[in-house]
């Protein structure tokens, strides 16, 4: 009896560590998703100036890291969440669990799975399209149509441009957040009074989602795309100015 | 009324005095209770004591107890004897006198006391003990306890109050016979005794029987004590079997003990040998378990050099980004640069052209050197005459300086003087001159209204230098004159007199030289060798208006001054024809009488000064004022000089400067005409410069191509450093995953161990269990071979195991149970016989011996009882038929006497058959017709009812009492006017029999109209403050009827 206690107790514990080692892995991933976001933006900043200065060959070398950086960020998620599945499921048998092997297992499922989807992804579109634009403004690129090209440009993670609780443009928040259900980024403060006061919609006219207090979560990727598209108004901004001067 | 009845008995020996043995015959009291002394001879027979309420007529009572042996309890009042003292006084006497067996035998007892509560017992006027007197009260039968004869004031209501048992004592006692009482208590002890007797035999009976019953049942008994003992034998034996089969017992269980230690142990070996088989496994995964957590550590550091490797990295990123964009915008700054130097080209040369013909169209300027040189010549001429001005105002100015010293100084003395005036006007004032301050400053606020000076007050114009001469001087004028006012002209005059009239002051007008000649003022040797050298009129110092004044007014040129020679030579100082003179101590003066040709002298004493205190000179003022006035004057001359030389100057410099600055202003001119030229070459010269250098900039292409090939290498390095950190992240990543991995397997790792170790904690504990157990296994056979070595001893010890013994034993039963059994019914058996005790031959016979003791005690007892009773009623024989005999006669004397005061009453005895203890005298009474007799108590009558029926016992009692005197006390207060006169002639009665004791009856007072016989004395007690002269006719105590001369045909 003693024993049979003491052994359930310990299983317990380990089931109950592992569970914590897993949550604390994936909060602690998420900045180490931003440093790739970063480090993209950044290539394709730098693969614009290559281009002006006539090195295509750098060019695209940073574009096969941007593809490669694409994947391992993707890669890294899918990791993210096997190791939470398993944990949650874990159940403590006699042998050592190979956790090598498992994980080698998933990770192979996901690449069969992933090859396919990075080249077109978003980012590495947008990259694409950075690239072409240095001396093919205006001209589609190979192989897409005039509709694709405008879809794909105004395309963006941020699905509000302004907060519809305070008014303030989503580049102007103290403290944004995302909710994860229906990734609108909302000011921190006056969401929180929002939700205070029994209401629980999403304030986002005509959106359905209910939110949960615990589910506004303040990324460090909503930062990045922030940062993103304060960078996209000051160019436009320039080119305005490059308008009057000739003028 | 009935016909009297005869006497009862005989005249006893009463005395020709009528008084008989044991009767009082005087009493004398001493501090005793309210009385300083008294005396008292009672008469033989009723004796009525009467006084006020207070007066001490129960004190006399008190006395005849305590004076003849009682108790001070008997009384009723306080219960020692010292309280009996008078109060203040420290010892007192009570001394009663008896008479004896005859007429000429006294006997006399004295009792002293004193407030320390002792007595002191004189017989006869002999000291003897107290019980000697006692006997000789005794002698007569003299009962001071006995409330039939003797019953204090405070104790009469307790007579009514006495059950019939101890009225019947009382009565016993009063009769006067004393075998009553004593046979009385014979008969109450012997029939308690009787009582004893009967008790004790009958108890007695009693135990006889049970005893002999008792035997009886013993006999039956002995056949079955030798049966019982037979059975205690045969149980005996069987015990010594006992130890042996628990030897037998012992013995198995050391064999069971000593095989469990044996399996403990093996059971332990097993447990440790179990124990080190676990022990390694857990040694080897923690071992595994190190090494991950090391691996983990690993890979965690490297993680963190990653991680700082790519912030460096993004920090060279963001560098190269902002000098990267500084390059751009340097591009663009040079393009804007370059529009800009081209305009500034063209407007350069412009002003170039401008400048040049500019210089063409100046004009050339020549100096006027003439008008300069003719200007300064003029202004060196100004200043010089400035100069010379300015020289002439430092001299007036020093002059200046110098007048204004000396009128600072004048200026200081007149302060002062002013404040001597003060004084001067202030002793004035005190003198009696009130307003003297506003005449004075209307004088000097209107001076300017005079023709000619006016001096005043005299008191300040007046400067006299010595203090002895003051004196002299303010003595020589009158007082009036020093706060007058001097005048030198008649309008003046008018006109001070005018306004001066309201302040009380005086105007004197002096007229000028037309006085008489004064003789001139000479000291003649004769004069000076009488000590005189001065005159009044040379010793002071004043304006001569003032001076002249004053000479003429109080002729001080005839009043000469003196010394103290002069005072000793006073009459030859008046030979020289001097009329008036001073010394310091005296003043003489000598006048002539117009008609007689007489001369008078006068001398005073010289007094204090009171008003020529101070040195003061008006004349000094006014010189002073003066002069102050004319330098005031100077310096405003020299002022006026000074103003005039310093505008002088001033303009003389005006001018010099207005030149000054017209020379000034050409030689700016000319400056600034050169300057002009000067400028305009130099600013050509400069632009031309300015031009030749912005020709000379470097190309811009040049330049631009510069910074982008610089723009491109920045580029170049953030390509550089991108890859890298790509492949830092690349790097980072695969370290997380690694990380998570080993973390996780450190985690199950970790359980597993923890669960092992759980496990081989309770292999532990199951060993430590065995270790335990082995332990206990060990100490209990050890126990066991102990408890075996005892029980053989003792078995030993209890009965060795002879061949006899062993045969014996065979036949008993063979297991401990069955011998406890066997042993138990035995016992059991033995018990059943039902008796208590083994001695039952003893215990029969000492019963026997004690039967036959208590027959023959049994019979003795009757015996005793049968004499006890026999004398009893021999007692009672005598006893009984003479109590019976009293109460009879009492009854008879009672109803007799009871009919007279009420309806019936009766007298009875309470007989209680052989309680003698319970006799008692019943008194029933009744008051009204129809009424029934009632016993008398507290229940059934009145308290004057009560009163009546015991005075008519008591004197029922009289006629058969022994006692030589009885006293009552206030026995009439409760009774109405009826039952009183009746009580009364009772008494008067009984006394007047032969046979009736002496007699004292208390009471404050009495009815009137009451019949006395001549058997009656009246005893009033004297006692007070305002008795003092009849109370010495009694001194002697003796009756009334002796004292107002009756003796003679009468007895009493």
């Amino acid at each position: 009896m003693a024993s049979s206690s003491q052994s359930r107790c310990g299983s317990g514990s380990a089931a109950s560590r592992l569970r914590n080692a897993a949550s604390t892995f994936c909060s602690d991933s998420q900045p180490l998703l931003a440093d790739i976001r970063k480090t993209v933006l950044m290539m394709k900043d730098i693969a614009v100036q290559l281009e002006k200065d006539n090195l295509p060959d750098k060019a695209k070398e940073l574009e096969d890291a941007v593809i490669e950086l694409v994947g391992l960020s993707e890669l890294s998620v899918q990791f993210s969440s096997a190791v939470q599945a398993f944990a949650n499921a874990y159940q403590p048998k006699e042998e050592f669990t190979n956790f090598n092997t498992l994980f080698e297992d998933e990770l192979s499922r996901f690449k069969a799975n992933q090859s396919s989807d990075v080249p077109k992804n978003p980012v590495v579109r947008q990259f694409k399209e950075a690239v072409w634009n240095v001396h093919h403004a205006g001209q589609p690129m190979p192989g897409e149509e005039q509709e694709d090209i405008v879809m794909t440009s105004i395309q963006s993670n941020i699905l509000n441009i302004t907060c519809p609780l305070s008014g303030k443009p989503v580049t102007e928040l103290a403290e944004p957040v995302r909710s994860m259900e229906c990734r609108h980024i909302y000011e921190k403060k006056v969401i929180m009074q929002y939700l205070k006061s029994k209401q629980h919609q999403c304030p986002i006219s005509g959106c359905p989602k209910i939110l949960q207090a615990d589910k506004l979560v303040q990324d460090p990727l909503l930062m990045i795309e922030i940062e993103e598209m304060r960078k996209m108004n000051r160019e436009t901004d320039v080119e305005d100015y490059t308008m009057l001067n000739e003028d | 009324m009935a016909e009297s009845r005869p006497p009862k008995r005989p005249k006893i020996s009463r005395g020709d005095d009528d008084y008989m043995p044991g009767n009082i015959l005087e009493i004398e009291l001493c501090n005793f209770m309210t009385f300083d002394y008294l005396k008292c001879k009672p008469g033989p027979r009723l004796n009525l004591v009467i006084g006020p309420n207070g007066s001490g007529k129960s004190s006399l009572v008190c006395a005849i107890a305590l004076g003849l042996c009682g108790e001070p309890q008997l009384l009723g009042r306080a219960t020692s004897i010292g309280a009996y003292v008078k109060r203040g006084e420290e010892s007192g006497y009570i001394k009663i006198t008896l008479r004896g067996d005859h007429k000429v035998e006294h006997i006399t007892i004295m009792r002293k006391i004193n407030t320390n509560n002792k007595s002191e017992w004189l017989l006869n006027g002999n000291v003897v003990p107290k019980k000697d007197v006692a006997e000789t009260i005794q002698r007569f039968n003299i009962q001071v306890n006995n409330l039939t004869q003797f019953l204090p004031q405070d104790r009469v209501c307790e007579f009514a109050k006495l059950t019939p048992v101890q009225l019947l004592e009382e009565t016993e006692k009063a009769v006067g016979d004393p075998q009553l009482p004593e046979q009385h208590r014979a008969l109450v002890d012997k029939s308690r005794a009787l009582k004893h007797i009967e008790l004790s035999l009958e108890k007695n009976e009693g135990t006889l029987k049970q005893l002999k019953e008792r035997n009886a049942e013993l006999e039956t008994d002995v056949e079955r004590v030798r049966q019982r003992d037979e059975l205690l034998a045969k149980a005996e034996a069987m015990k010594k079997k006992l130890p042996w089969l628990r030897y037998d017992m012992k013995q198995a269980e050391y064999r069971e003990a000593k095989e469990r230690e044996n399996d403990a142990a093996k059971a332990l070996e097993e447990a440790a040998e179990l124990l080190n088989d676990l022990k390694e496994p857990i040694m080897k995964q923690k071992e595994e378990k190190a090494a991950l957590y090391a691996k983990c550590k690993k890979v965690s550091n490297h993680a963190s050099e990653n991680a700082k490797k790519r912030t460096e990295l993004m920090e060279e990123e963001n560098k190269l980004d902002v000098e990267l964009k500084g390059k751009y915008k340097e591009m663009e700054e040079l393009r804007r640069q370059e529009e800009t130097r081209q305009q500034k080209l063209v407007k350069a040369r412009e002003e170039v052209a401008i400048a040049e013909l500019e210089l063409e169209n100046l004009p050339l300027y020549v100096p006027p050197k003439d008008e300069l040189q003719r200007l300064t010549a003029k202004i060196a001429e100004l200043d010089y005459s400035a100069k010379q001005m300015r020289q002439k105002k430092s001299q007036a100015e020093n002059e200046i300086n110098h007048k204004k010293s000396s009128m600072n100084r004048i200026k200081e003395r007149l302060i002062e003087m002013n404040n001597k005036s003060t004084k001067c006007l202030h002793a004035l004032q005190r003198s009696g001159a009130e307003k003297i301050f506003e005449a004075y400053k209307w004088v000097q606020d209107h001076r300017h209204e005079f023709n000619k000076e006016v001096y005043g007050p005299v008191l300040l114009e007046v400067n006299v230098s010595n203090k002895d001469h003051a004196a002299y001087l303010e003595g020589q004028v009158a007082h009036y004159t020093w706060k007058s006012f001097i005048t030198q002209d008649s309008g003046d005059r008018d006109l001070l007199a005018k306004h001066l009239r309201f302040f009380d002051v005086n105007v004197l007008n002096y007229t000028g030289g037309d006085g008489p000649q004064r003789e001139p003022f000479e000291i003649s040797e004769d004069k000076r060798a009488l000590g005189i050298y001065s005159r009044l009129d040379q010793i002071f110092d004043a304006p001569i208006a003032v001076k002249e004044v004053l000479i003429s007014q109080f002729n001080l040129d005839y009043s000469y001054i003196g010394s103290e020679k002069s005072d000793q030579n006073a009459g030859e100082v008046r030979k020289l024809g001097i009329l008036d003179f001073w010394t310091p101590e005296n003043h003489y003066h000598w006048s002539k009488s117009r008609y007689a040709n007489y001369e008078s002298a006068v001398v005073n004493q010289v007094q204090r000064p009171q008003l020529l205190l101070n040195n003061l000179n008006v004349g000094e003022i006014e010189k002073l004022s003066s002069e102050q006035r004319e330098l005031e004057e100077i310096v405003a001359n020299l002022e006026e000089s000074v103003k005039r030389f310093h505008d002088e100057e001033r303009s003389l410099l005006n001018q010099s400067a207005n030149l000054r600055k017209q020379w000034e202003d050409i030689s700016i001119t000319v400056q600034n005409e050169q300057k002009k030229r000067q400028a305009i070459i130099s600013r050509i010269d400069q632009k031309k410069k300015f031009l030749k250098l912005m020709e000379e900039r470097d190309d811009l292409d040049t330049e631009i191509a510069k910074l982008v090939d610089q723009a491109t290498k920045y580029n170049i390095r953030r390509f550089h450093n991108a890859m890298e950190i790509k492949d830092l992240l690349v790097e980072a990543v695969s370290y997380r995953r690694i990380f998570i991995e080993q973390r996780m397997a450190f985690i199950e790792f970790d359980a597993k161990i923890v669960e092992m170790e759980a496990n081989l904690k309770q292999h532990e504990k199951f060993a430590l269990q065995a270790s335990l157990h082995f332990d206990n296994c060990k100490k209990e056979s050890e126990n066991c071979r102990q408890d075996l070595t005892d029980s053989l001893k003792y078995a030993k010890s209890i009965a060795r195991l002879t061949p006899e013994l062993k045969k014996e034993f065979l036949e008993m039963p063979t297991t401990i149970e069955d011998l406890e059994a066997a042993i138990q019914d035995t016992t059991s058996e033995a018990n059943s016989i039902l008796f208590v005790n083994h001695n039952i031959l003893e215990q029969y016979e000492d019963r026997q011996q004690q039967i036959e003791d208590l027959a023959a005690k049994l019979e003795a007892d009757k015996k005793e009882s049968t004499r006890c009773l026999a004398e009893l009623n021999n007692i009672k024989g005598k006893w009984l038929p003479t109590l019976r005999n009293l109460v009879a006669k009492i009854n008879e004397t009672f109803s007799f006497n009871f009919q007279e005061m009420a309806v019936a009453g009766e007298v009875s005895l309470d007989e209680r058959d052989m309680d003698f203890d319970q006799f008692g005298i019943l008194i029933k009474v009744k008051f009204r017709e129809n009424g029934q007799l009632q016993n008398l108590s507290a229940h059934h009558q009145s308290g004057g009812e009560r009163s009546v029926s015991t005075i008519v016992y008591l004197v029922s009692l009289q006629d058969l009492t022994n006692c030589p005197f009885r006293v009552v006390d206030e026995i009439n207060q409760g009774m109405d006017p009826i039952n009183e006169r009746k009580m009364f002639q009772q008494l008067v009665r009984a006394a007047s029999k032969p046979n009736t004791p002496q007699c004292f009856l208390l009471t404050p007072k009495l009815l009137p109209d009451l019949q006395y016989s001549e058997a009656c004395s009246i005893l009033n007690v004297m006692n007070g403050p305002w008795i003092e002269q009849p109370s010495k006719v009694w001194t002697a105590g003796d009756r009334w009827s002796i004292i107002t001369g009756l003796v003679g045909d009468t007895h009493c």
